[in-house]
């Protein structure tokens, strides 16, 4: 009796789990009907672009394919667009290494510190809040403010230099290559920093203390915790952050567009400011737009493989020493 | 720490200290007296500027003064003025009306004359005509048909106007409007006339004095030159004298007159002068001629006689030459005679000679003769000898002996007669030759004796006769040079002197009429500007006075309710009389601090009167015991009284000298206020005065520029409306400036700072000092407390000593840059840095501090804690200089940068609303996009994860890795190809492409997927579903409510993401209706906002403000939703 009950519900179940399946399938088609038509319609339409010739209003919608001849602008030394489109990839790339670097050191330092559980730093959470906040607000915004608080001749940074007499004129920031870029380095810096540092806080909270506790025991100092034990242990979250971060990096636009407007001399220019400018100003060379998009598409995929290898490697011996530790 | 550290810890320390109260820096010392006079310089220099500007004002008071009349005239001809314009425009159109007519009439009366010569051509030619004949017809017709509309015209507008008498009705209506037109203007001219009378009046005066200084110029010069013509000559003084006379008119015109008759009469004068001279030469040629016509008939008759004379002595001298020659002949004769005889001589000693040839010929052919006979003896007897010889030879017998002996007797015989012949040839050539040379010796002789005695004499006499003849002749050329001379000098003096006249008054005309000229055009481009200016002004006025709240213009107006210039000279002087009152304000308070000295110096005296008291006091005990016991201790008590005496003096002249001295430096400081105050005064008064003047001129040169630009005529009315309407955008501008100035008193406010900053350099070292001893005691206690504590206390110590540490090294870097900031604030003082303190003064805290760092890293608390503060101060400074900044002036902002707020948010705010930017659209925008898509994603993206979460079905681990592929696709890869489909779609600047993408939000299905994993337990579900829920009704009733706290998280940072898109917004949407906060933020860098400094902090603070009250709301579900979307594994 109780066996048939038991086999009742089991066939029950069987059936039952069978039956509700396909409801799986509405409960997800909203979101792949968007994506299609939304996410990968439009990057059809991208690489079709790319092969067209969609130079200006009137071919936005009537165009014919021509091939690969915007893909050979690009890669042509001779052509104009070739030193705008590598010089802005060159600048992003300049730009990036100089924000991310020091933002990775930064976020690192500082996530070993507040999860240190010897040190039990007070007001964790009030340092947290203040240095993530430059990353919630508008990147508009904040390319607008610094704008006006470096631009020339009147403004708080030259006021102020010139108050305590470091400066005897005012300086145009905005006039000098290193000033530019590193200004916007800075802002990304400034901006992304937080938020790397609360990333690599999680990351590292989610390690077994008692790693930590092993090592104190076997006499380990914090240098040498960090190195051997924390670093390895948060590296695919490392990797995840430095792909993102190069995928933001590379589609830099906000700060560039709002606060040098890729001056002086183009050399602050971004490979999404050139896809902007290329497509939506000037010309409307939807076609140079789309390929240089396809090409930044490539580059950014090629990137995070080669970081993605990069790390695998050395993730082999990581997890060899985890599961020993484990 | 080790030891060994703390030791180096504290050397370096105490050199930092060392060096911190070495003269670092240098100062030479302020010239005290430098100072002083150039506040006395700035005094005078401020009075004369301000007496120049009282002038300047009188001048414009004056000017507005003279300019009410017309002013009045113009307020009530107005109406009257404008229906002038309107009557002269009316006359305008009719006139060009007219003029077409005409026009229209002439060129047709042009066509058919042409016509007509073609269709004449064509008749001669033979050819059709029909075709010309009714283009004729035709155009007479129109012809016809114009002039009939312009005689109903004619009719309609002319009176008295005959139909019948006229030819040509375009013509007459054409003329009638013209002649319309004019009266118009005419009338037009006439009406304006009182408003140009206060310029033609000055410009009258002014021609006036130009003309009588020109006049008295030119009197002198001509005067002088007079003069001169009087010494030269009596008639041209006289004449000078006249025209001087008449030049004494006072009309420009008549000047002109005088002086085109003044020349025209030295021309005259020239003239006849020259006709006279002309004729005086002629007429002295004609006298001179005679006279010396008649002396060289005179001369020349002399000449002759002297000649005959000559040539009878001449003859004489003939004569005798030739009896002279007659004997000379008669001597040749005889020459001739011997001559003849040598000849007759010769003759027959040629015959002789010939006869002597015949022999000598005879006896040559017999020599020849016997030459030959002896050749052919010779020969013969050769051929004898040679027969002989050989017969010699033959008979051996020598030859050459015999035959030598022969050949010399022949030789000889030959020589004998060459030579007689020679000898007899010699002997007559030598009679002959002798003969020849006496004979010409004679000749000679004789010829030369008599020619030269005749010759010499005769030549002699012609040679005196010439000389004699030359000498008249010069005498008479002398004579007649000398009489040429006399009568022509006068003349020729006249004619220079007039000429010379002649020249100066041409080129004084030609100047005068230039300058005339000039000065007139000058004058009437003046009036007609400044009539213009002054209307324009009206116009200006009328219509600033009309739209604007007076009020609000703040301008005095006068009675008719006109802004007027004289008001806003006064306004100005408002501006002055509120600094002055200021002023007054701070003497008020000098007076305040005087009233404080007398009180000081009364408190003195009290206190003076206390210690008297107290000595009284003490003296007391000693009296009474002296009352007491007055023998024992009378020395006692003298001697105590003494004592207390003395004490009292000493103590009186402490508190004298104390009291001269604080009195002494009080009233040191009272004049040195004094004098700051003064200085302030003269200083604001100049700045004022400044300011009056630029304002002026700018008002000026905008009121200039407006009507130069403008004009007056109607049709270029329109224009004039809107530079007026400009004007009046500037003229509020301005005034909202003015209030600002109002406001702040920002000028007096720098100018307070400047004064300040002059006199008291010394207080800001004072002020240094004690910064600087701050920073040593910061600097002792970070040591000691490295020094002190025991083991427990360690750590706390070290964070508090590197605290401090960390701020004795900003204090002293702020202490360095001010000292060396003073040359830059102190114009007079000068500092020198001296290199060799400053460099360790540098690095020895910076070591220290290293030092600090290393031992304090062992601890890590104290410095984490420096770390983290810093960066959030980093992290909060722009955005609280952001806050601040839009709470204060454009002024504030240029002068310094601050950290406390001011009070001009709600001027900023108006300031940013005025100019199109409306933040309330833009919130409205973003806020539609965010939530939507926000709520949408959220929702969708719950329910997708749901799914993947619960259900079990085909593909599901290949359709979750296609969710993971997305979200490593950047947006902006795919930006091109996304806006083209919506363009494709018809479905930009709409707000659906904005949203609708959200719910394919791969993130925070990950997100959600994760949670699901952790929180639900399918058994929820299973229990739902047994109790007969349907599957959508299960996860909005059971799911979402567990998934609450997750939805939240992602929902904050969804909208945050979306309100923060800029780049999408930017490509979809064009319409500014359309605009998202994000590019609402790029119209603030535009020229709108160009100076508004404290406009545009406020336009990003509005766009931050949002964001930043989200977060600090919700920090904690931010970070914790950016820490759990971080972790991906």
């Amino acid at each position: 009796m109780q066996k048939t009950v038991i086999n009742d519900r089991l066939s029950l179940k069987k059936h039952k789990s069978v039956s509700y399946s396909k409801y799986g399938y509405f409960f997800i088609a909203p979101f792949f009907i968007v994506f299609l038509i939304f996410q990968l319609y439009p990057i059809y339409f991208t690489f079709r672009t790319s092969l067209t010739d969609a130079e200006g209003w009137s071919k936005v919608l009537d165009n014919k394919i021509i091939g690969f001849d915007n893909f050979a602008k690009l890669f042509d030394p001779t052509s104009t667009v070739y030193p705008k489109f590598w010089g802005a990839f060159e600048n992003t790339l300049i730009m990036w290494v100089f924000n991310f670097i020091p933002q990775l050191g930064f976020a690192l330092i500082l996530a070993s510190w507040f999860t240190d559980t010897r040190l039990r730093l007070k007001f964790q959470g009030g340092f947290k809040v203040m240095i993530f906040m430059p990353n919630i607000i508008t990147a508009a915004t904040i390319g607008m403010l610094f704008f006006s608080l470096f631009s020339f001749p009147v403004a708080p940074v030259n006021t102020f230099l010139q108050s305590i007499g470091v400066l005897n004129a005012p300086y145009e920031y905005f006039r000098s290559t290193a000033w530019s870029r590193g200004l916007i380095s800075f802002i990304q810096w400034w901006m992304w920093c937080g938020n790397t540092m609360i990333i690599m806080i999680a990351a590292m909270s989610g390690i077994n203390p008692s790693l930590f506790e092993a090592a104190l025991v076997d006499g380990c100092s914090s240098r040498q915790t960090f190195w051997k034990i924390t670093l390895p242990l948060i590296k695919p979250i490392l990797l995840y952050n430095l792909v993102t971060s190069l995928v933001g990096g590379l589609t830099m636009f906000d700060i560039p567009h709002l606060m040098t407007q890729g001056n002086p001399n183009e050399t602050t220019n971004t490979v999404a400011r050139f896809i902007y400018t290329q497509g939506f100003t000037g010309s409307f060379n939807f076609n140079m737009a789309s390929a240089a998009s396809v090409v930044l598409f490539g580059i950014i995929i090629i990137g995070s493989l080669i970081l993605n290898g990069l790390m695998k490697d050395r993730d082999v011996s990581a997890r060899k020493a985890r599961r020993m530790l484990k | 720490m080790k030891m060994y550290k703390k030791l180096i810890f504290l050397v370096l320390i105490v050199v930092t200290l060392t060096m911190m109260f070495l003269p670092v820096v240098k100062f030479s010392d302020v010239s005290y007296l430098q100072k002083q006079a150039d506040v006395e310089k700035l005094k005078t220099d401020s009075k004369n500027s301000q007496t120049a500007y009282q002038g300047v004002l009188g001048n414009l008071n004056n000017d507005i003064a003279k300019s009410a009349p017309a002013w009045e005239y113009m307020q009530s001809a107005e109406p009257e003025l404008y229906k002038l314009f309107e009557a002269r425009k009316a006359a305008k159109e009719f006139c060009d009306e007219a003029d077409i007519y005409a026009n229209a009439v002439e060129s047709y009366q042009k066509d058919l004359k042409t016509l007509n010569k073609n269709r004449d051509k064509a008749v001669k030619n033979g050819e059709d005509v029909t075709a010309f004949d009714a283009e004729i017809a035709q155009l007479e017709a129109t012809i016809k048909a114009t002039q009939d509309k312009a005689k109903e015209l004619c009719a309609e507008n002319i009176p008295d106007w005959n139909a019948e008498t006229s030819e040509n009705p375009a013509k007459d209506l054409s003329d009638y409007a013209t002649a319309r037109f004019d009266e118009a203007v005419k009338a037009l001219k006439t009406a304006f006339a009182p408003i140009y009378q206060n310029t033609i009046d000055t410009y009258n005066v002014q021609s006036e004095q130009a003309a009588k200084k020109g006049r008295d110029n030119y009197r002198d010069q001509l005067n002088s030159l007079c003069a001169a013509v009087e010494s030269a000559m009596a008639d041209a003084a006289n004449a000078g004298y006249a025209y001087s006379a008449e030049l004494n008119t006072d009309d420009d015109d008549d000047r002109i007159a005088a002086l085109e008759g003044l020349r025209e009469q030295a021309e005259k004068d020239q003239k006849s002068l020259e006709s006279e001279r002309e004729k005086l030469v002629k007429s002295a040629e004609a006298g001179i001629r005679k006279e010396y016509e008649e002396t060289l008939n005179t001369l020349n008759a002399e000449l002759k006689e002297i000649r005959e004379n000559a040539e009878q002595a001449g003859l004489n001298a003939k004569k005798a030459e030739i009896d002279a020659l007659k004997i000379s002949i008669a001597q040749e004769e005889a020459i001739v005679l011997a001559q003849k005889k040598a000849e007759q001589e010769e003759k027959a000693y040629t015959e002789a000679a010939k006869s002597v040839k015949d022999t000598v010929d005879a006896q040559k052919t017999e020599l020849a003769e016997a030459k030959q006979k002896i050749v052919d003896e010779a020969i013969a007897e050769n051929a004898e000898i040679k027969a002989m010889v050989e017969t010699l030879k033959a008979a051996g017998i020598n030859t050459d002996a015999i035959i030598g002996t022969a050949r010399e007797e022949a030789l000889a015989e030959q020589t004998v007669r060459k030579i007689t012949v020679k000898e007899a040839k010699d002997k007559d050539a030598e009679k002959h030759e002798t003969l020849q040379s006496d004979y010409a010796k004679q000749l000679e002789e004789l010829e030369k004796t008599a020619r030269e005695e005749g010759l010499a004499e005769a030549t002699a006499k012609i040679a005196a006769k010439e000389q004699e003849i030359a000498d008249i002749n010069a005498q008479i050329a002398a004579r007649v040079n000398e009489q040429l001379k006399e009568q022509l000098e006068p003349i020729d003096q006249k004619i220079a002197v007039l000429s010379a006249v002649v020249e100066a008054v041409k080129a004084y005309n030609a100047q005068d009429k230039v300058a005339i000229e000039y000065g007139k055009k000058q004058n009437s481009d003046m009036g007609e500007l400044e009539t213009k200016k002054d209307h324009l002004v009206t116009i200006a006025n009328y219509y600033i006075t009309k739209d604007y709240d007076k009020k609000t213009l703040a301008l005095p107006v006068d009675a008719a309710g006109y802004p007027t210039g004289k008001g806003i000279l006064e306004a100005n002087e408002e501006s002055v009389a509120k600094q002055a009152a200021k002023i007054s304000k701070t003497q008020l308070q000098i007076e305040a601090a005087e009233q404080e000295l007398e009180r000081y110096l009364e408190e003195i005296e009290n206190g003076t009167a206390v210690v008297v008291d107290t000595y009284e006091f003490a003296m007391l005990p000693g009296r009474i015991s002296l009352s007491l016991n007055p023998v024992v201790h009378s020395d006692e008590y003298n001697k105590a009284s003494a004592d207390v005496q003395q004490k009292m003096d000493s103590l009186s002249a402490m508190v004298k000298s104390a009291a001269d001295k604080a009195l002494k430096a009080q009233e040191e400081t009272l004049s040195a206020k004094k004098s700051e105050i003064q200085a302030i005064e003269d200083e604001a008064v100049k700045t004022a005065m400044e300011a009056q003047t630029e304002a002026l001129a700018e008002y000026d040169a905008q009121i200039q520029a407006v009507m130069t630009d403008a004009g007056v005529s109607e049709a270029d009315q329109k224009i004039a409306y809107e530079k007026i309407d400009a004007f009046k955008a500037t003229l509020n501008e301005q005034i909202v400036e003015s209030d600002v100035v109002e406001y702040n008193d920002y000028t007096i406010l720098a100018l307070d700072k400047q004064v300040i900053n002059a006199y008291s350099y010394k207080y800001d070292l004072d002020q240094d000092h004690i910064l600087m001893w701050v920073t040593a005691g910061l600097l002792l206690a970070s040591v000691l407390l490295v020094f002190l504590p025991g083991k427990k206390e360690k750590s706390v110590f070290y964070t508090i000593s590197s605290f401090l540490h960390l701020i004795g090294i900003v204090l002293l870097a702020v202490c360095l840059l001010k000292v060396l900031a003073y040359p830059i604030k102190q114009p007079y003082g000068n500092a020198e840095l001296n290199t060799i303190v400053a460099v360790p003064l540098l690095v020895c805290p910076l070591l220290a501090f290293g030092l600090h760092l290393n031992s304090v890293y062992n601890t890590k608390r104290s410095m984490i804690y420096v770390f983290c503060t810093f960066l959030s101060i980093l992290a909060l400074l722009p955005f609280w200089v952001m806050i601040v900044n839009a709470t204060r002036s454009s002024a504030e902002i240029q002068a310094s940068v601050s950290v406390i707020p001011s009070r001009f948010l709600a001027r900023n705010w108006q300031v940013l609303t005025s100019k199109n930017f409306d933040i309330f659209v833009g919130f409205k925008n973003s806020a539609i996009i965010a939530f939507g898509a926000t709520i949408l994603g959220v929702f969708f993206s719950a329910l997708t994860a749901y799914g993947f979460k619960v259900y079990d079905f085909k593909g599901r681990k290949f359709l979750y890795a296609v969710v993971m592929a997305i979200l490593m696709i950047p947006g902006q890869v795919t930006g091109t190809g996304f806006y083209m489909f919506m363009y494709q779609q018809n479905m930009t600047n709409n707000y659906l492409p904005l949203i609708i993408p959200a719910i394919a939000a791969a993130s925070t299905v990950f997100f959600f997927r994760q949670y699901l994993e952790a929180n639900l337990q399918i058994s929820l579900v299973e229990a739902s579903r047994i109790d007969g829920a349907s599957e959508f009704y299960t996860f909005v009733k059971i799911i979402m409510p567990i998934m609450l706290p997750a939805m939240a998280t992602m929902g904050i940072m969804a909208v945050i993401g979306s309100w923060n898109n800029y780049l999408t917004p930017l490509m979809l949407l064009s319409k500014a209706e359309l605009k998202t906060l994000p590019m609402m933020v790029k119209e603030l860098r535009g020229d709108i906002y160009r100076t508004e400094y404290g406009s545009i902090y406020l336009g990003l603070t509005l766009t931050a403000l949002p964001l930043m009250v989200i977060y600090f709301a919700l920090s904690k579900f931010i970070i914790a939703g950016v820490a759990l979307g971080g972790v991906k594994e």
